[in-house]
């Protein structure tokens, strides 16, 4: 409001209470609350209100109307304040009650958080203590197994005398299931050191073709145990990457041995190599009946087997170890499956110029390690 | 019942409605806000339709007296407004003044549609 506009309403202020000091007339009341209203509309205050009435007042002098009837007056005035007020506690009541329900919903999805979070710590907790107890475990069992089977290994090659054809079937037994026994320790301090990072990797570039003709001849003789057949599809020429030989041939072994598993009989188990951006996608797939639906989330955790079969064939730890591998590489291991149509494991690994001794292209990959 | 055209038939329906509510036992800020819904609900008339009327009538509720308050005309209406979207749109003045008048009464209902003209009933109970 402009000083002019306030002192245009001091000035119909005082006309209107002198009127009303006069006449005591309804018609100077809704003078005043006409006023008012004016007031309320271009934004004057309760407290501007009252500073009116008493400039009015003062100037009225002896004209001045008695107490009773100036309050009066400034009741009517002030009236259509009235209007917004109850408005504004309306508002007020609403927001509060928003506000309380706002923050009963935080309050609930704090409490909701903190109870996951304390879940996820405690889940975590189980974990490590369990990785922990199965390290020692095996720690303490590798020494007098390595002994128990190098003491049958010995057995088995004639050392202490022929046994007879039972004495003999005995030996092969204990000496099949402590070589079991063996590997699966192995696998579980290989995964720990893995997963600890304390596990060197001897990074050089390897061409993947000849590499892979290597893992394929490798695990033949195992594959054509489940009568599946290994074949090398196109391979693109002069493809490296930088990895650890042995450990990949590990990753590789594991692949192929899987598929050969559960290929069906004379099914072919096949390995191709695609460029992809910076990265090259190594691939075995086989055709056998795809991975259940309900095993495809749990696939890559320890001892994760999809049924009492497979079981047979090792302790599920393979495919945590191939992954963790792929993963120490700067990789990815994944795999694509549909039940019926067969499964391709695949992982994707940064491709490496050997000429420049670098990363093909610097793509979203994690440092070498 | 006082036709309303000028702000002179504005005093006399806040006189009448002070009179009547004097008589039925509303007193001090009541009969402040029984002359505000009046001034309120005569003033649109005024400014909306020209002319109309407002007629107050002494009405009863489980043995509770109270007044009633119509205002009438035949204007234009509020064909875009919704009784329910009252102080919300249509100006600042008509939505403070209507919004302000059911908060200042116990009782409000409107009937308004474009051509027909615009009724707005009021009830106040005493205390």
């Amino acid at each position: 409001m402009t000083t002019l506009a306030v002192a245009a309403l001091a000035e119909e202020y005082a006309a209107a209470l002198q009127e009303y000091s006069a006449s005591g007339s309804e018609a100077a009341l809704a003078r005043a609350y006409r006023l008012g209203r004016h007031a309320l509309s271009d934004g004057v205050g309760v407290l501007e209100m009252a500073a009116l009435h008493q400039i009015a007042s003062a100037r009225l002098g002896g004209g001045a109307p008695a107490p009773g009837r100036a309050g009066e007056f400034l009741s009517e005035a002030l009236a259509p304040f009235e209007l917004t007020r109850r408005g504004l506690l309306e508002i007020t009541a609403h927001l509060e009650d928003a506000n309380n329900g706002l923050q009963r919903r935080l309050a609930e999805a704090l409490q909701a958080f903190e109870t996951a979070q304390d879940e996820l710590v405690e889940r975590r907790r189980i974990e490590e203590l369990k990785n922990e107890f199965i390290c020692i475990i095996s720690h303490e069992v590798r020494t007098p197994l390595t002994s128990i089977h190098g003491a049958l290994n010995l057995l088995s090659s004639g050392l202490g005398g022929e046994l007879n054809e039972q004495g003999r079937q005995l030996l092969e037994v204990a000496y099949r299931n402590s070589q079991r026994l063996v590997r699966l320790v192995t696998d579980i301090l290989d995964l720990q050191k893995i997963e600890s990072g304390s596990m060197t990797f001897n990074m050089r570039p390897i061409e993947v073709k000849p590499f892979l003709t290597q893992a394929i001849e490798a695990t033949q003789g195992f594959a054509r145990k489940f009568g599946a057949r290994l074949a090398l599809a196109a391979v693109p020429r002069r493809a490296f990457v930088r990895a650890d030989s042995d450990r990949l041939m590990q990753v590789m072994d594991n692949l192929l041995s899987n598929a050969a598993k559960f290929s069906p009989p004379d099914g072919p188990v096949t390995v191709a190599v695609t460029r992809n951006g910076g990265c090259l996608r190594v691939s075995v797939k086989d055709e056998g009946p795809g991975i259940p639906e309900d095993f495809r989330g749990r696939i890559f955790e320890r001892f994760a087997q999809a049924n009492a079969a497979a079981a047979r064939a090792g302790a599920g730890l393979g495919l945590s170890i191939a992954k963790a591998i792929v993963e120490q590489h700067g990789g990815r291991l994944g795999f694509q499956t549909a039940t019926g149509s067969g499964t391709t494991f695949f992982f994707d690994m940064p491709e490496w110029d050997p000429r420049r001794g670098a990363p093909k292209e610097a793509g979203p990959w994690p440092a070498q390690p | 019942m006082v036709p309303i055209a000028s702000s002179d038939d504005v005093v006399i329906a806040r006189q009448l409605g002070r009179a009547l509510g004097s008589t039925l036992g509303f007193a001090g800020a009541d009969l402040t806000v029984i002359t505000s819904a009046i001034s309120e609900l005569a003033g649109n008339i005024i400014e909306y339709a020209e002319r109309g009327a407002i007629v107050m009538t002494i009405v009863e509720k489980a043995g509770r007296p109270g007044l009633k308050i119509e205002a009438r005309d035949a204007g234009p209406g509020m064909p875009q407004r919704a009784p329910t979207a009252i102080g919300s749109s249509a100006g600042p003045r008509l939505g403070i003044g209507l919004s302000g008048v059911r908060r200042l009464m116990d009782e409000f209902e409107i009937q308004s549609s474009a051509g027909e003209g615009t009724r707005v009933t009021v009830r106040k109970w005493v205390p």
